[in-house]
């Protein structure tokens, strides 16, 4: 019988993507650009967040978006309504956004002249996090829709963000969404995740959400000081 | 729901990997699974089974899927049967020597 050899790999299953993002985050670096993440599931309101963002950005900073989706180009058409540059990816029913593919996608735009790029990551609470795109700051959205559980059922998305949005409070004398419930499972995920109450539909607590973005790109923050995602 | 292309990038590993060291029969597979990574365990092996059931080198090997407290997805080890009679199939229990550069680039 023949002996058995035991072959050390330790080498990472994401390597491949971890390479890409590395070169990405090299790239943004170079070229100045700040790069923000924006994930939830489908529906909780990415879109309707940077359209309520873009008019106040656009005016105060050069900025673009790239926008994931499995299909149709209708979050980058309520973009680019806006006036402000738009990339449409399509993952051709991938479940997330991964470096390459933000590789491809920032290849038309003038990353030299941008100061901060919004990534809309395809809707869905699970996958997106696997994935370092090369960004420096992890925005996770929920919406009180949703429930107040979903921290603690959805751990990944929310372990690695620096910043939560708890988006469509105009909502919460309609729905049975707990405060202390959800305030305790993030706890549990990530002790001091910040987060921000917001609407979309009314601007309540754009203005928090705004400076929290003014505050990140300040030149004497370095990218990526959240420290909770993969920088 | 990325199990898949998670799992062809470790198969594609291992292969190249056994080709560099002239394995040609592979008996045990190590995965350290992250409890923060977001993937599913019993995904991978299902879609570890897929993709090995055809392939002499990997059909017969086990899985052995250990969880770490962190976000992290390794392909941690494999256990191959030694000396197909070719030549440096590499030392016996070398797990301390270099890590596996096998084929890459
Ligand atoms: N009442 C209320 N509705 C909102 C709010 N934000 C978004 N919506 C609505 O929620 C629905 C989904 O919003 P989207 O912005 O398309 O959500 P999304 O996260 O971009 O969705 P996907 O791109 O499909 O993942 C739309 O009908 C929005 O008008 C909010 O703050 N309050
Ligand atoms: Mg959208």
């Amino acid at each position: 019988m023949p002996g058995l050899l035991e072959i050390k790999m330790a080498r990472k299953m994401l390597e491949g993507n971890d390479e890409l993002a590395r070169r990405n985050r090299e790239r943004f670096r170079s070229c100045g650009v700040r790069v923000v993440n924006l994930m939830s599931s489908p529906g909780a309101g990415k879109t309707a967040l940077l359209e309520a963002t873009l008019p106040w950005a656009r005016d105060h900073l050069r900025v673009a978006v790239v926008e994931g989706d499995v299909a149709t180009a209708r979050d980058a058409q309520r973009i680019a309504a806006l006036q402000v540059p738009v990339v449409q990816m399509n993952t051709a029913g991938a479940c997330h956004l991964d470096a390459g593919m933000l590789a491809d996608a920032v290849e038309s735009l003038p990353l030299t002249d941008l100061d901060l790029l919004f990534v809309e990551n395809v809707g869905n609470l699970v996958c997106p996090a696997a994935f370092d795109l090369g960004e420096d700051w992890r925005v996770v959205v929920l919406s009180v829709t949703e429930g107040a559980d979903k921290p603690e059922k959805y751990p990944a998305v929310f372990r690695r963000a620096d910043l939560c949005l708890l988006n469509k409070v105009d909502l919460l004398s309609h729905v049975d969404f707990d405060m202390e419930v959800f305030q305790a499972g993030l706890r549990s995920v990530q002790p001091g995740l910040p987060v921000l109450k917001v609407s979309a539909r009314t601007g309540v607590g754009m203005e928090a959400w705004i400076q929290w973005l003014l505050g990140r790109l300040k030149p004497e923050n370095p990218a990526g000081a959240g420290g909770n995602g993969f920088v | 729901m990325h199990e898949l292309s998670i799992i062809c990038g470790v198969t594609q590993a291992l292969r190249e990997s056994a080709e560099a060291r002239r394995v040609t029969r592979i008996r045990r597979v190590r995965l350290r699974v992250g409890r923060w990574s977001g993937v599913w365990p019993s995904s991978l092996r299902f879609c570890f089974q897929l993709l090995t059931a055809d392939d002499p080198l990997l059909r017969d090997a086990a899985l052995e899927i250990e969880e770490s407290d962190d976000a992290e997805l390794l392909l941690d080890s494999y256990e191959a049967e030694a000396g197909g009679g070719a030549g440096d199939a590499g030392t016996p229990r070398d797990q301390n020597g270099p890590q596996d550069a096998g084929g890459q680039r």
